[in-house]
C-alpha cells in the first residue's frame, strides 16, 4: 500500500530589514537607540520611516521571532537589543556584544524570542570613545524574522 | 522617568551624575533626548542648566597607536627620535612608490 506524500507550501517569508538614518549622532558614553529610515524590505509594516523610526515593532499574529542588528561605529562598541522603550538591554534570550576590532564592525542576533503585538524592539549601542561616533549606514543594520 | 533635549555632543554621563543617577544602565540616548530613569525632571533640568561645555566636554580616549607609544616611552623602549625616524622612513617609501 503506498503511503500518500503530504508536503505542505512553505509559508511565505515575513520580516523586515532596515538600513540606518544618515547622520545619526552617537554621543559617548550613554547607550542610544539607532534610527532607521530606509527599509530594504517590510512585509508586514514592522517598521515606519518617520514616525518612531528607531523601533520594530511587532504586528498581529506573530509569536516568535529573531532579531539581528549589526552596526560599524567605532571599537569598543556595544551592541545590543531594546525592549519595549526599556533603558537596559533586554536580556531576555539575548545579550549585548563588545565589538573591539579597530573597524568597530560587529553583528549581534537574538535566539527566537517569545513576543505578543506591539512589543517593539530597538538597537542599541553605546561607546566610550569621548567623541561623538555617526554609523556607517552601509555597515548599520536592523532586522527581524518572524519564525512563528 | 525625567528627559530632556540635549547635544549629543555633550558630556551625557556627567549630566547624569550630576541629576542623581550615576548606572550607565539607566540612561538612554533616543531622537536627541537623554532619558534618565531614578531622578526627578527638576534635577536632570538643573543638571542641564549647571552644565558648562567648554569646561565639562567629555575627553576623547586617545588610540590604541597612541596608547601603545606612551606605554613604550614610559619603558624606555621607544624614544621621541624613534617616533621621528620612522615617520620619515615612511614618507620616504611613499615618496617612492608615487
Amino acid at each position: 500500500m503506498s503511503v500518500p506524500l503530504i508536503s505542505a507550501a512553505p509559508k511565505p517569508f515575513r520580516g523586515c530589514l532596515l538600513k540606518a538614518a544618515n547622520g545619526t549622532s552617537v554621543p559617548s558614553g550613554t547607550m542610544t537607540a539607532l534610527n532607521f529610515t530606509d527599509e530594504v524590505y517590510d512585509t508586514d509594516s514592522f517598521h515606519d520611516t518617520s514616525t518612531n523610526n528607531a523601533r520594530i515593532t511587532i504586528p498581529a499574529g506573530v509569536k516568535k521571532v529573531r532579531l539581528t542588528g549589526s552596526a560599524s561605529i567605532t571599537s569598543g562598541q556595544f551592541l545590543g537589543f531594546l525592549k519595549n522603550g526599556s533603558l537596559a538591554w533586554a536580556y531576555e534570550g539575548s545579550t549585548e556584544i563588545n565589538i573591539t576590532n579597530t573597524s568597530g564592525e560587529g553583528t549581534v542576533s537574538s535566539h527566537v524570542l517569545e513576543v505578543t503585538e506591539g512589543d517593539y524592539f530597538e538597537l542599541g549601542v553605546s561607546h566610550s570613545s569621548g567623541t561623538t561616533k555617526t554609523p556607517n549606514i552601509n555597515k548599520t543594520y536592523f532586522s527581524c524574522e518572524v519564525v512563528a | 522617568m525625567a528627559k530632556i533635549t540635549v547635544n549629543p555632543e555633550y558630556n551625557l554621563p556627567l549630566i547624569a551624575e550630576n541629576a542623581g543617577q550615576g548606572d550607565i544602565e539607566k540612561r538612554l540616548y533616543r531622537d536627541g533626548q537623554l532619558h534618565v530613569e531614578g531622578v526627578t525632571q527638576k534635577a536632570l533640568d538643573d543638571a542641564l542648566a549647571a552644565y558648562n561645555h567648554a569646561q565639562d566636554a567629555p575627553q576623547a580616549e586617545p588610540s590604541e597607536l597612541e596608547t601603545l607609544k606612551a606605554a613604550l616611552k614610559a619603558k624606555g623602549v621607544l624614544a621621541d627620535a624613534d617616533i621621528v625616524a620612522a615617520k620619515t622612513s615612511l614618507q620616504a617609501a611613499k615618496a617612492v612608490k608615487a
